[in-house]
C-alpha cells in the first residue's frame, strides 16, 4: 500500500470519529478538523472540480450535526476545495512546509468563510471567539496532517518489515 | 456555443457553480423545511451507522439474555435433578407406605345407611359394606378424627357397627402424653371415661387418649378423646378420668373399616373365622 493510500485510510478513519473528537477530545474547544484534512487530501492530489465535490460532501455530512448551520459548513468547504485545487498548481507540492502552510491558511478562509455565513455577514464579537479557536485549529489541524503523515509513514515500513520475510520464502 | 459544449470546456466551474448552489439552497430554505431537510438527509446518510449500532445494541441484549437463559438453564436443569431425586425419594416412600399399609392397615370406606335413634338404647350404625366387601365381625372401625367403634353383625351388603358408647365395650387405652395406660368405657351414667388408673398417675386436663393396641382388639395409634374431667375422690383408689370423644356420633360422616391388620401389628388377632352373618360380634 503507498504511503498516501495509508494517509488517506487514516484521514477517513479519523473523519469518521471526528463527531467523537470533537465532543470529548477538544481541549479549548479546540481539536484537530479531520474532515477538512480528509478535504485537504482529496483537493491538493485531484484538484478543484474533487475538491469542490467532496468539500459538499464533506460539510453536509459535517452539517448533519447540526440542524441549524445546514449549507453553511457545505458551503465553505465547497470554497475551500476549490481554493485548494486552484492553488494546487502554484505552489511546490512536494515541500511539506508550502503544504501545512496552504492547509492553515485555507482554513483559515474556510473557517471565516463559515463564520460569516454563519453570522449573516456581519460576524461583529463573534469574530473574537472566532480567532480565539481558529488560530489554534488551523496550527492543530496542521500538526494533525503531519502526524497523519508520519503515522502513514511508520506503517508503511512497519507493513514493509512484515513482508519482507514473507517475500524471501 | 451550447449550454452542453460551454459545460464540457468549464466543467469545474459549472461544478463549483452547482455545489455553491446547492449550499446557497440549504441555507436560504425556510427553516422548519431545513430541518426536515436535514432530518432526512441524516436518517439516510446515518442508516447504516444506526444499523451497525442498533445491531451491536441488539447483540449485546442477546448475549445477556443468552447468558440469563443458561444461567436459567443451569438452575433448571439443577432443579430437575434435584426433582428426579425426590421423585425417587417419593417413590421409595410410597412402596414404604405401601408395604406398610398391606402389611398392617386396610382402610375400606364406608357410607353410613341409618343412625340409632338413641344412643343410650341401641348403639349401632348401619354401613354399606358386608361379607361380600371382606368385612368380618370385630374389625375396628374409625374415621380420620379416631376411633368410632367395631363392626358387630355383617350381612351379604351391609353391617351394623358398634359405637364406642356402648356399655359392654372397653377399648384399652394409653395418655399420648404420659403413656399412662387405662381402660376406655362409656356408661349411661358417667358417659365416656378412663378407668384403672392409680391415683399417683401423670393424668392431667386436657391429655388425649388413644388406643394402646393391647387387649387382642384395636390397633394403636386411634384417638378416643381428651380429658374433661378429673377427680380423686376421698378414699378412692383410682382417679376418675372422664373424656370428651375424639368422634362425636351426631357428626359422623365418612367411616373406614380397618379390614386388614398385619400379625407384626400390637395384639390385634384378625378375625377370619367369624360366621357371615353372625349376629353377635366378639366384645
Amino acid at each position: 500500500m503507498r504511503e498516501s493510500r495509508l494517509q488517506l485510510f487514516l484521514l477517513v478513519l479519523a473523519a469518521l470519529f471526528y463527531p467523537i473528537t470533537e465532543r470529548w477530545l477538544a481541549p479549548w474547544q479546540v481539536t484537530v478538523d479531520w474532515p477538512f484534512l480528509l478535504l485537504f487530501w482529496i483537493a491538493f492530489r485531484r484538484g478543484r472540480v474533487a475538491g469542490c465535490f467532496y468539500g459538499l460532501l464533506l460539510g453536509l455530512l459535517r452539517d448533519l450535526a447540526d440542524f441549524s448551520q445546514l449549507g453553511a459548513t457545505a458551503l465553505s468547504f465547497t470554497l475551500g476545495g476549490w481554493l485548494l485545487g486552484t492553488l494546487r498548481e502554484k505552489v511546490d507540492r512536494e515541500n511539506l512546509g508550502v503544504r501545512l502552510l496552504l492547509l492553515a491558511v485555507v482554513y483559515l478562509l474556510v473557517q471565516a468563510v463559515f463564520l460569516f455565513v454563519r453570522t449573516g455577514w456581519s460576524p461583529g464579537a463573534a469574530f473574537l471567539a472566532w480567532l480565539r479557536y481558529a488560530l489554534p485549529g488551523s496550527v492543530l489541524s496542521a500538526a494533525g496532517y503531519l502526524a497523519s503523515l508520519l503515522l502513514a509513514a511508520f506503517l508503511r515500513e512497519g507493513l514493509g518489515l512484515l513482508r519482507e520475510p514473507l517475500e524471501r520464502r | 456555443m451550447t449550454l452542453t459544449g460551454w459545460l464540457r470546456r468549464h466543467r469545474d466551474r459549472a461544478v463549483l457553480i452547482v455545489c455553491l448552489a446547492v449550499s446557497f439552497f440549504l441555507l436560504t430554505i425556510p427553516e422548519t423545511l431545513r430541518f426536515t431537510l436535514a432530518r432526512a438527509l441524516a436518517a439516510a446518510a446515518l442508516a447504516p451507522a444506526d444499523g451497525a449500532v442498533w445491531l451491536g445494541r441488539h447483540l449485546e441484549r442477546l448475549r445477556g439474555e443468552n447468558e440469563e437463559l443458561r444461567e436459567r438453564l443451569m438452575t433448571l436443569s439443577d432443579d430437575l435433578g434435584r426433582a428426579e431425586e425426590y421423585r425417587k425419594e417419593a417413590a421409595r416412600l410410597r412402596r414404604l407406605l405401601d408395604f406398610r399399609a398391606a402389611e398392617s392397615y386396610r382402610f375400606l370406606p364406608a357410607e353410613l345407611l341409618s343412625y340409632p335413634l338413641s344412643f343410650r338404647e341401641r348403639n349401632l350404625v348401619r354401613v354399606d359394606r358386608g361379607r361380600r366387601d371382606g368385612v368380618r365381625p370385630g374389625m375396628p372401625v374409625v374415621s380420620p378424627r379416631g376411633l368410632i367403634g367395631a363392626v358387630h353383625t355383617v350381612h351379604a351388603y351391609h353391617a351394623e357397627v358398634q359405637l364406642l358408647a356402648s356399655h359392654n365395650f372397653a377399648v384399652s387405652c394409653r395418655d399420648m402424653r404420659s403413656r399412662v395406660l387405662g381402660v376406655f368405657k362409656w356408661d349411661p351414667r358417667r358417659g365416656f371415661h378412663v378407668d384403672r388408673v392409680d391415683l399417683g398417675e401423670d393424668v392431667q386436663v386436657g391429655d388425649r387418649f388413644m388406643t394402646s393396641g393391647l387387649g387382642d382388639r384395636f390397633p394403636e395409634g386411634f384417638l378416643l378423646g381428651t380429658v374433661t374431667e378429673l377427680r380423686r375422690p376421698p378414699g378412692a383408689l383410682r382417679l376418675e378420668i372422664q373424656l370428651a370423644p375424639a368422634v362425636p356420633i351426631q357428626t359422623l360422616e365418612d367411616v373406614f373399616i380397618v379390614t386388614r391388620v398385619s400379625e407384626a401389628a400390637p395384639g390385634f388377632p384378625l378375625p377370619t373365622d367369624a360366621p357371615a352373618d353372625s349376629l353377635e360380634a366378639s366384645p
